[in-house]
């Protein structure tokens, strides 16, 4: 698989406090990265490295396979567009002159597209409004139009739907969905409201206390947080065997529970497994969502 | 580089602040030629008893250098300021341009505004110097006085911008960079007292007029407070090497130091430009 970035035991130290401790993750080109993770995790301290805010303590990560310590990295940064936090923007400037200020720094020959991009985010119709007039949503898509001056491949958004209204957090999801699908932009987004990020994350990455504690696809998430029945039995071929037979679809936990991805009819099933001399030791159905998922992932009694 | 300087002078250019800054500028400017004429007007014969240098404009053109002082501070502490508050710094970090460059382009930038803002006032003094009073220095000697006291300026704007840049709240660096201001000024007004205070206090005695008795006598005594030694010497020293006390000499048309003050300058120009470049290079930045 190709990475747009990868980070190998990536530490940051502020003075007595370890906010990252050997992060290692992989984010995938063409995905959308969700990176979950509590307040307080390290998620912005990571963004706040790769975006070269800030160096790091000891590790190392590449950008689109050029490490962070190349004397050439400003070239894989020039592929890279950031909202950090709060949108970039200057706010005694209209969306417009944000815009083409942004250009001047990139070095854009011309101001041409600025139109389009407007469009893009929807605020064509802003014309000579500054800034600071603009709602929290439009001042946050004007901060991801500044981040896609450059016709960046890859885009991180920390928290971007923070404080937005509803109408807002549809807007955004909308336009990181359009442009991922039409533009194929990877989108590093940073979030800890985890319901908005299940309708957009093609990847995750969960956080916690500065360390990466699981990387999964969506799909593989899906797979397991599906509605399923969990059975502990003696045999675990014979249940294997028993499954087979049924053609039901189900997953070996280890050598005495599986996951079985179907509605049972428990009756068949114990008289089956009866007949194979196995035991059925315990039944329960369970469903997991994305939440209960991080839940026990990180341990849900901390604060 | 060039691409932080020209987005920068393109904000600076649409900057209100920088355009009061040149308004405050040209408008002292005026006010202290209007006012010396309005009292030439007056008080005619008094002025005329009194040398020329009085009744012209040559001690106006320099001394307003001193209290723009304060209006630089204000215009790099909001310049700078706004790229933290706004958090637009972010904007050329993440983009990939170099420390060093976005730390040089915010002193190249910020020096040009305030070279604009002394300029403007000189070239506004000297016109209306020219067309209301007179102006009785040469061209060779404004021409001197005005690069003396613009390379203060911009030694000047150099520790402001170190400041500004590493200083990551904007009320906070604005308001540090104003207090240092007025901490020079006054250390400057206080170096000049001390170095111009008397050796010696001079005899004097008071006499009763109608009886001709001696009421008060005093023999010429030698003053406490007179600085001698190292202490003069750090005291001469630091009138030539401070900034604000360089642009009060230049205003009292006292140049007999000025290559000296021009060094001193030069010289911290280039020390907290690179101390920012090192500082800022290893900061955090949020």
């Amino acid at each position: 698989m190709e990475y747009v970035l990868q980070t190998n035991a990536l530490c940051k130290q502020y003075r007595n406090f370890q906010a990252l401790h050997n992060l290692t993750m992989h984010v995938p080109k063409g995905s959308i990265y969700g990176f979950v993770g509590r307040n307080g995790a390290g998620k912005t301290t990571l963004i706040r490295l790769i975006t070269g805010l800030q160096p790091a303590t000891s590790g190392e990560y590449t950008l689109y396979g050029r490490k962070n310590t190349a004397h050439d990295i400003s070239r894989s940064r020039r592929r890279m567009g950031a909202v950090v936090e709060t949108p970039s923007i200057y706010l005694s400037m209209t969306a417009e002159e944000n815009l083409r200020e942004q250009y001047r720094i990139l070095g854009q020959p011309s101001f041409d597209s600025i139109p389009k991009l407007l469009e893009l985010v929807g605020l064509s119709h802003t014309g000579k409004k500054k800034a600071k007039n603009f709602s929290l949503g439009m001042r946050q898509r004007l901060g991801i139009a500044v981040a896609l001056a450059g016709n960046p491949d890859f885009l991180v958004l920390d928290e971007p739907i923070n404080g937005l209204d509803p109408q807002g957090i549809v807007e955004i999801r909308e336009l990181i969905l359009k442009l991922n699908r039409e533009q194929q932009i990877t989108v590093l987004i940073s979030s800890h409201i985890l319901d908005e990020l299940s309708r957009l994350a093609t990847h995750y990455g969960f956080i916690d206390r500065g360390r990466i504690v699981k990387e999964i696809s969506a799909t593989e998430l899906e797979q397991s947080c599906r509605k399923c029945v969990r059975v502990t039995v003696s045999d675990i071929k014979a249940l294997a065997r028993v499954l087979d037979a049924m053609q039901l679809e189900y997953s070996i936990l280890d050598d005495t529970t599986a996951d079985i991805f179907a509605k049972v009819s428990v009756t068949k099933l114990v008289n089956a497994l009866n007949a194979e001399h196995c035991e059925v030791l315990t039944m329960n159905e369970r469903e997991e969502s994305l939440e209960s998922y991080f839940m026990n992932l990180v341990g849900g009694d901390r604060t | 580089m060039n691409q932080l300087l020209r987005a920068n002078f393109s904000r600076l250019w649409k900057s209100g602040i920088f355009r009061l800054c040149i308004l405050f500028s040209v408008g002292m400017s005026g006010f202290m030629i209007f006012m010396r004429y309005m009292d030439i007007q007056k008080n005619p014969e008094e002025y005329a008893k009194l040398s020329i240098e009085y009744s012209s404009a040559d001690g106006l053109l320099f001394v307003g250098a001193l209290y723009l002082l304060f209006a630089a501070a204000v215009l790099v502490g909001i310049f700078v300021g706004t790229e933290y508050s706004d958090g637009t710094i972010r904007n050329k970090l993440i983009i990939g341009h170099r420390r060093p460059a976005i730390y040089l382009s915010n002193l190249l930038v910020c020096s040009a505004a305030n070279g604009i803002v002394f300029l403007s006032h000189i070239a506004t003094a000297w016109i209306l110097g020219k067309l209301f009073l007179t102006v009785e220095m040469s061209a060779k000697e404004i021409l001197q006085f005005t690069l003396l006291e613009l390379l203060s300026f911009l030694a000047l704007t150099a520790l402001f911008v170190l400041l500004a840049m590493l200083i990551q709240s904007k009320a906070a660096s604005s308001v540090t960079i104003l207090i240092l201001s007025i901490i020079l000024l006054f250390a400057t007004l206080t170096i000049q007292q001390k170095l111009e205070a008397p050796e010696y206090y001079e005899a004097y005695s008071y006499i009763n007029e109608e009886t001709g008795e001696v009421i008060e006598e005093q023999e010429r005594e030698k003053n406490p407070n007179y600085l001698t030694g190292t202490k003069r010497q750090v005291y001469s020293f630091l009138n030539d090497f401070l900034p604000s006390s360089q642009l009060y000499q230049v205003a009292m048309h006292e140049s007999d130091h000025a290559g000296q003050m021009a060094g001193y300058a030069g010289l911290l120009l280039l020390v907290s430009t690179g101390t920012g470049i090192i500082a800022f290079r290893r900061k955090d930045l949020k």
